[in-house]
């Protein structure tokens, strides 16, 4: 029991020491290409250790450590499996190839892009296996302080505004969330549960009969506005297409392939609990989905308009969030769908910012208009463009469809009719309007003539020398999904099972 | 019984009454000593070289009376008038005054509406005394007159809600026996508070720095002074024996609010107010002395925070 | 309720309506520094009050520290080299801003009184917390300049602090040290930021800060 312990407290603490391992070991290294070295490998063990959380948490169904101010479930756990392995260590590859023969890189600029970037995993982690809901307050805060100057690219005032409208909004929604917090805290004191319990998620939990109605309902608004803000819920998004349009590819890619998600997972923890106060527990469960039906419904008119490639992917992030979350409101028989759709939209987000990125580098725009035709010019980054906008907008043979799919599923066994008729509706917008994009950039003759010799050189340089590790961040994603879309292995199977069970009942 | 105040509704002997009114003829004077000289650059018998006499306002008014009286062949009726009129309104209004514990004069529920229209009265006769004498720097202080009591009135208003308007009693003198059943955790912040706001209205409504300066000699920037420009002998006489009780108003004012927390007697309490009226006008002395007048456009602003202090304490008295 | 725990709480009060009335910058960061200073006072009195105990002191020479000392601190170098000294335009005007907070008080009192969880002895607490949690609101919505807007963070800060004093009186020090680093990095990322604006468009000005749209 007691070497199990110390195996639980170096699993759990592994996902903090790891970057701050990578951290001084950059303070140490010499060249600009030695920190991004680091950078790639700390994110890469991180992603080793969740795996071997995941293989620990076989047959058990909660590790604890530090009195359960750190706790991993399932649920947590295939969080963390998607944190690091489907969106920080691709993105931190990717990035090899978007600074290179860019003149901003310096040994201090890499530096610190990878220590905000190993602060951003550090906390983003700390919030996925806190067992204490202010611990868990506090580390979504600090991975706002950490990503906010990532998406600052020097001598650039568009993305300074951006990076502004981020941390205002973000941080002081992230502090009515804290009220939130607060709130749950009291109601579980006057629930019975002394100082330092009352703020353990599974304490709550276990008292969550006996807790205020009115006072946990109070507190869950709170979280969800909170929260909500970070995860770039409608109508609290605004500073999301700017953050996300603005940053550095890596950076875009990781925001909206996880630190939405991180979000997210926050308000979903705290929904078992809020319902199970209420009289009538499906309550906090329609705010969620009202939410997240506002967010469809107000991203598809969004991405409808929008020119920008990078804007897009944004709004169309705000889209997927929205499904995730009106699957997740749809109580125990939505979960499995949207922990299946979290992944799927991790995967293709990730590849599409990491193609739309470099195209925009390399054409110097993020127009659409630019990018027609660029799969013929630049096969690996149009292509795969154009093959993640297919999966995102779902695509049959992806798993993105899949999941969808047992969504509208869900929807049509809880009798959820008018949501699952709005997500249906603005989804067909969606899917009209970016296959249209997706065509463009496959067939459409090219619209910029390539006259300026530094764009012809940059071509050749693109159709050249890609690289295996580009080809393969860009590739091992779309196969992936492609698989998932046919065929659904038994051990994923199971694990998401878990996590769904793990998610509505707290242990 | 036999007390001719019939309409009175609360207790206290009528030597008491007469003697809290009689208190406020002879003592207002003392006050305005300590306070304020009538030289210019004068700061007042705190921060003076040379001591001023505790009477020289006194002085000050006997010289005055015994000077005759120029009007200029413009002015009206009105113009005669206005003077004894705004004294007479400041007169009324001390009657209702408590002091150290003793009942005013007169005492009625709502009396505290009755004393913020006489100070209104007073100041509307004298703004319109001054527009008689059509002079432009007459006009000009009129205005601005009229503009700070706008802010000033809602002030003093809610500062009389702050230490009155509660359940069962709304006149001063009740206020204040209610109050002398209170302690220092229920009742000493809403004091305090109100205590505040009164000062700043002090200051306000008497035309001290910094809203004013009294003893400027440019016509520009004064405010109360320009409207008394043109009255000379008994009429100047009688404009500041008023603004001396107004200034007395408002001392024993607070100290009414603040003294019954102390739980005292009567004689400790009628020392106290005097302790506590001159602890307020050395105060105003410091401020006369330290802080230069504020820009017209901030008046507002200052004036304004009393009222802001005066709500703030009629709210914790809900709460506390 | 002691006495001077309701002086410090009025205190607060009385410094949110000065912020909000105030339009020169560096009163306005000293007037944060008090109300800093009376919220880091305030552990400690309610230790005087129910026991002192080592968590309350550290929680209050940090509060103390922190929010009295460091955030003015890092407040003002942000504005050191800045062009402007008061904002002259704000998105609502000076005078109706102090009429605002003054009806934000009314409506936090009225909001605690229909908590009726809540203990009658806390009313004056959690209207202050309440108060100046909307006055921080307030004042980022309804000002123009970015140190006014890290402002109104900070009155956010000290409100839910003070709503967290009121509703949750043991909270675990690490959790509540934790959340105060937050408070600190979140302050100096934001002054950070505010000299890179000032650095880069020679403004403070965060409404003319307008290129992304859609």
């Amino acid at each position: 029991m007691d070497t199990s312990g110390t195996l639980d407290l170096l699993l759990l603490g592994g996902f903090l020491a790891i970057p701050v391992v990578g951290v001084l070991a950059m303070l140490a290294s010499t060249k600009p290409r030695h920190v991004l070295v680091i950078n790639f490998a700390a994110s890469l063990g991180a992603g080793i250790l969740s795996l071997a959380l995941a293989f620990r948490l076989s047959g058990r169904d909660v590790i604890r450590v530090a009195d359960g101010f750190l706790r991993a479930d399932h649920f947590s756990a295939w969080h963390l499996l998607l944190l690091t392995l489907a969106v920080f260590s691709p993105s931190s590859l990717f990035s090899f190839s978007y600074f290179k023969n860019d003149a901003a890189v310096t040994l201090g600029g890499m530096r610190r892009f990878g220590m905000l970037w190993q602060g951003s995993l550090a906390s983003m982690s700390l919030a996925l296996i806190s067992g204490n809901i202010g611990i868990m307050w506090v580390a979504i805060e600090a991975s706002t302080l950490f990503t906010a100057f990532l998406i600052l690219r020097e001598g650039n005032s568009a993305s300074l505004e951006a990076m502004w409208r981020y941390i205002i909004m973000c941080s002081v929604g992230v502090a009515f969330a804290f009220i939130g917090t607060l709130l749950f805290a009291a109601a579980a004191q006057k629930a019975g549960l002394n100082g330092s319990d009352s703020l353990l998620l599974d304490k709550i939990y276990s008292v969550k009969d006996k807790l205020n109605p009115s006072l946990a309902m109070a507190g869950f608004v709170f979280i969800l506005i909170g929260y909500g803000t970070k995860a770039g819920l409608a109508p609290m998004h605004n500073w999301l297409p700017d953050a996300h349009s603005q940053a550095p590819g890596p950076v875009s890619a990781m925001f909206s392939g996880f630190l939405l998600n991180t979000a997210l997972y926050c308000i979903v923890r705290f929904m078992p609990i809020a319902s199970g106060a209420q009289a009538e527990p499906g309550k906090p469960l329609k705010l969620l989905m009202f939410l997240g039906i506002l967010s469809i419904a107000l991203s598809s008119i969004f991405i409808f308009f929008q020119q920008d490639a990078k804007r897009m992917l944004a709004y169309c992030s705000v889209e997927h969030l929205g499904i995730i979350a009106f699957g997740y409101a749809l109580g125990p028989a939505g979960a499995f769908a949207a922990l299946f759709h979290t992944m799927n939209h991790s995967l293709a987000k990730t590849t599409g910012f990491f193609a739309a990125g470099t195209l925009g580098k390399k054409l110097g725009t993020n127009d659409f208009s630019a990018f027609a035709g660029a799969a013929k010019k630049y096969p690996l980054w149009g292509g795969g463009l154009a093959l993640s906008l297919l999966a995102l907008i779902g695509v049959a043979p992806f798993s993105v469809f899949m999941s969808e799919f047992l969504l509208v599923k869900a929807g049509i066994d809880t009798s959820a009719w008018l949501p699952t008729g709005i997500f249906l509706a603005a989804t067909c917008v969606v899917f009209v309007r970016m296959l249209k994009h997706s065509i463009d950039i496959a067939w459409k003759p090219t619209a910029l003539p390539a006259s300026s010799p530094e764009l012809v050189g940059a071509a050749d340089e693109g159709k050249t020398r890609d690289g295996f590790a580009a080809t393969f961040i860009i590739a091992a994603p779309l196969i992936l999904l492609l698989v998932f879309g046919l065929w659904m292995p038994g051990f994923l199977f199971d694990f998401i099972q878990k996590a769904k069970e793990a998610l509505w009942s707290i242990k | 019984m036999c007390s001719p105040f019939w309409w009175r509704s609360s207790g206290g002997s009528d030597y008491e009454r007469y003697a809290s009114f009689l208190n406020s003829l002879c003592d207002c004077g003392t006050i305005r000593s300590p306070v304020c000289g009538h030289h210019p650059k004068d700061e007042g018998f705190l921060f003076r070289e040379e001591r001023i006499s505790l009477f020289q306002t006194y002085r000050d008014l006997f010289k005055l009376l015994h000077k005759g009286i120029v009007y200029s062949k413009s002015v009206s009726w009105l113009f005669k008038l206005a003077p004894l009129a705004s004294l007479a309104a400041s007169l009324i209004a001390c009657a209702w005054l408590p002091f150290g514990g003793m009942t005013g004069l007169f005492s009625f529920t709502g009396g505290f509406l009755l004393i913020a229209y006489l100070f209104g009265a007073a100041r509307f006769v004298t703004m319109l005394a001054s527009l008689d004498t059509a002079s432009a720097f007459e006009g000009m202080g009129a205005n601005r007159e009229a503009l700070f009591a706008v802010f000033a009135e809602p002030a003093l208003l809610l500062g009389f809600g702050a230490v009155i308007v509660a359940p069962g009693n709304s006149s001063l003198a009740n206020a204040i026996s209610v109050a002398q059943n209170t302690t220092f955790s229920d009742y000493g912040v809403v004091a305090a508070l109100a205590a505040v706001s009164f000062f700043i209205l002090a200051l306000a409504e008497n035309s001290r720095i910094p809203v004013d300066d009294p003893t400027t000699h440019l016509e520009l920037t004064m405010i109360h002074e320009a409207m008394i420009l043109d009255n000379s002998g008994p009429d100047l006489a009688f404009i500041e024996f008023a603004s001396s009780l107004k200034l007395w108003f408002f001392y024993v004012l607070i100290a009414d609010i603040i003294l019954p927390l102390f739980h005292v007697g009567l004689v400790a309490r009628i020392c106290g107010t005097f302790l506590i009226v001159f602890v307020l006008a050395a105060l105003t002395g410091i401020v006369e002395s330290s802080m230069a007048r504020l820009r017209l456009m901030k008046v507002p602003q200052f004036i304004g925070s009393a009222a802001a202090f005066a709500f703030i304490a009629i709210l914790l008295k809900g709460i506390l | 309720m002691t006495i001077l725990n309701e002086l410090l709480l009025v205190a607060i009060l009385v410094t949110n309506i000065a912020l909000s009335g105030n339009s020169r910058l560096k009163t306005c960061i000293d007037i944060v520094s008090i109300q800093g200073f009376a919220l880091g006072l305030l552990p400690a009195v309610i230790g005087l009050e129910t026991g002192m105990s080592v968590e309350l002191v550290v929680i209050a020479i940090a509060g103390i520290v922190l929010r009295g000392i460091v955030f003015p601190h890092l407040l003002k170098k942000s504005i050191q080299n800045a062009s402007a000294s008061r904002e002259l335009k704000p998105v609502v005007g000076y005078f109706l801003s102090t009429l605002i907070a003054l009806a934000l008080i009314a409506v936090s009192l009225w909001l605690s009184r229909r908590l009726q969880f809540l203990d009658p002895s806390l009313l004056l607490f959690s209207t202050v917390a309440l108060a100046t949690i909307f006055t921080g609101t307030f004042i980022i919505v309804g000002r123009r300049l970015a140190v006014m807007q890290i402002v109104g963070y900070i009155l956010l800060e000290n409100g839910i602090y003070c709503l967290g004093l009121a509703f949750v009186r043991e909270i675990p020090l690490i959790v509540e040290l934790g959340v105060l680093f937050d408070a600190i990095v979140a302050v100096f990322v934001m002054s950070v930021a505010t000299n890179k604006i000032h650095e880069e468009f020679e403004h403070f000005d965060v409404a003319k800060l307008d290129s992304l749209k859609g």
